[in-house]
């Protein structure tokens, strides 16, 4: 895993050296903006529309805006003053329950390994962290912003937790709080939640969107086109009856027409082409009488069309 | 949902002439949709006539959710000894326990089922004088996941265009949870080996020339998010959802038959429901009555067997 700091964590007279790896990554696909003329990436250019010229690393300064249009330009020397000296530790400054800390307070999260020399010092802190069940509030440096942060164990190691400072969660204005449910709304809905509690599998939720988009990626690099959704494809149902006549012809070749039936194969393959697209019931039922038409009367009862709204409906369409 | 008025939970009625109690009926049996028992009591008085002709004369198997759709449920063949002598029975002479069925042949046996926790109507196919012969064949379409009902009710139309072709009268329902059934009305002059056989031969010429949607696996591991074509219903003492009946879901579904039109533009399972069902039967009428008129099933036998 990639080193993206190294320092110690420095608690009372203990000092465990470490390095810092991101431990998670947002899977997302990268685009570039392309000039559709001639398909080449773009640049962006930095411009003083004032000035009208390009702007180079060199004539840029730094200003706030105090009011509007104002400006107070700080030089870099002058940034440098309030930079925090290089410090290379993770402070802990108390130890707090887990549990006490809303997750709206989490930022990003990072692993921390230990250097060769100091293992046996981080497996010390971690365990006895484990089993005092706390977590620890910790101060880091990175890229020269002080973070607040949360170390925790996590699997075999540390995990590091930077944290928004309090002043930067906003607060949460409800209007709703006045309306109170009824205990049976509420009792319905705690069984609601009951009926679907479930313990947390992570492996089960997947980014749908991405893996079609990694789909559509891939069959577009190999010049395909990407479907999303297959609708009834009418070329492929004539395939299939051309399929499914070919069969039963072949059964007929086998097995002769089947028996006591009064109507041939060939017969039923013609007519039914003007069937393909829809049905009409009269024309089924008509279709059983045709079945049955050797033995009138027996079953007449069960075979007598029923007038119906669908029947009527389809026969003047 | 309590109602207006006060919440009843048990009465008596008088049903068929016969007095039965019904009990819990405040009980909510679908969170999710705020249906109660007495809800679903209502659903099936209201849907009965159109139900019962199909199961009247064939042996019930309960599926009994005493506490709601989420509450857990079980199997249940045996008519409860305590039954009222009213509740007419079946006597299995070839199961070995000798099961006795209940027949559900009238609105007050089915309501005394639905009292029982029953949600589902699972009837054979086959009745109690011709047990050993179904009255209707079944393509049990069961979606593999990522496929869904609309994926089911392409190899809907596929089934139905073969069918068609053979000059078939058929019925496709939403089994109202993700797949569809398509049922096929017999004379019950043939075994339920030789149907399913019958059935299977056209579940196996679709899954040969539609292979990349269809499959025959019978492992759920194996079905690749397929389309399950499942001809294997077709067995004796099997039952699934049958023609109207609600489901176990968050929505309360209803299985229900659709137009061929509607199988051929698209529907969704959840458009059919508890809430609906007695409008849509205004509205299209009963789908169901198609089940009267018997196709001659040696045909497929000759052709696909």
């Amino acid at each position: 895993m990639h080193t993206l700091w190294k320092g110690s964590i420095s608690f009372g007279l203990v000092n465990v050296p470490v390095k810092l790896h991101a431990a998670t990554e947002a899977k997302e696909f990268q685009f570039h903006y392309l000039h559709n003329a001639c398909q080449r990436r773009i640049r962006y250019a930095k411009k003083c529309p004032h000035c009208e010229v390009e702007v180079g690393p060199g004539d840029l300064v730094k200003g706030y805006e105090y009011e509007r249009d104002h400006y107070v330009i700080l030089t870099d020397e002058e940034m440098a003053v309030l930079e925090q000296p290089r410090k290379r530790s993770i402070d802990i400054l108390d130890f707090v329950n887990l549990s006490d800390i809303d997750p709206v307070y989490y930022q990003k999260s990072y692993y921390l390994s230990p250097e060769d020399t100091a293992q046996k010092a981080y497996r010390l802190l971690s365990q006895a962290m484990l089993e005092s069940g706390k977590v620890a509030l910790a101060r880091i440096t990175l890229r020269s912003k002080q973070h607040l942060a949360c170390l925790r164990v996590y699997e075999e190691g540390l995990v590091l937790e930077t944290m928004y400072y309090p002043d930067e969660i906003r607060h949460l204005e409800s209007t709703w709080n006045q309306v109170v449910p009824t205990e049976a709304e509420l009792s319905m809905a705690k069984q609601l939640i009951e009926s679907l509690a479930k313990p947390f599998e992570p492996e089960k939720y997947l980014d749908e969107v991405r893996a079609q988009l990694a789909e559509m990626i891939e069959k577009k690099v190999q010049g395909q086109t990407f479907v999303i959704e297959s609708e009834p494809q009418q070329g492929k149902v004539l395939d299939l009856m051309e399929a499914l006549r070919a069969s039963l012809a072949m059964a007929e070749e086998k097995k002769g027409k089947p028996a006591g039936r009064n109507q041939a194969g060939s017969e039923t393959v013609a007519d039914a082409k003007s069937e393909v697209s829809g049905f009409s019931e009269l024309s089924e039922l008509n279709q059983a009488n045709e079945v049955k038409g050797g033995e009138p009367g027996v079953k007449e009862s069960s075979l007598k069309p029923k007038p119906r709204k669908r029947a009527a409906r389809a026969k003047g369409a | 949902m309590s109602k207006p008025g006060g919440v009843v939970g048990k009465v008596t009625v008088e049903v068929d002439g016969r007095k039965l109690a019904l009990t819990n009926l405040d009980k909510v049996y679908f969170p999710e949709s705020g249906i109660t028992k007495g809800e679903l009591i209502q659903f099936y008085t209201e849907m009965a006539p159109y139900i019962l002709p199909h199961i009247s004369q064939s042996p019930f198997t309960m599926v009994r959710y005493p506490e709601g759709i989420h509450g857990g449920f079980f199997y249940q063949k045996e008519c409860p000894a305590q039954a009222p002598e009213w509740v007419e029975r079946y006597q299995d002479p070839h199961s070995r326990e000798g099961i006795t069925y209940v027949i559900c042949n009238k609105l007050s046996t089915l309501l005394y089922l639905i009292n029982l926790g029953c949600i589902e109507i699972h009837a054979w196919a086959s009745t109690e004088d011709k047990p050993e012969n179904p009255e209707w064949a079944v393509f049990d379409l069961d979606p593999d996941p990522p496929s869904g009902f609309a994926e089911a009710l392409q190899a809907a139309r596929w089934l139905g265009q073969i069918l068609l072709e053979l000059k078939m009268n058929f019925l496709v329902k939403t089994s109202g949870a993700s797949g569809v059934h398509i049922l096929l009305p017999i004379e019950n002059e043939y075994s339920y080996t030789q149907v399913q056989q019958g059935v299977g031969g056209i579940c196996r010429f679709l899954a040969k020339e539609r292979s990349d949607a269809c499959t025959l696996e019978r492992s759920v591991k194996k079905r690749e998010g397929k389309v399950y074509l499942d001809y294997l219903q077709n067995g004796r003492g099997r039952t699934m959802a049958g023609i109207y009946s609600a489901r176990p879901t968050a929505k309360a579904t209803v299985s229900t038959p659709l137009l061929w039109e509607e199988v051929m533009a698209g529907v969704r399972t959840e458009d059919f429901h508890l809430h609906n069902s007695k409008l849509r039967l205004k509205d299209v009428g009963d789908l169901s009555q198609t089940m009267r008129n018997k196709n001659d099933f040696s045909k497929i036998l000759h052709y696909f067997t």
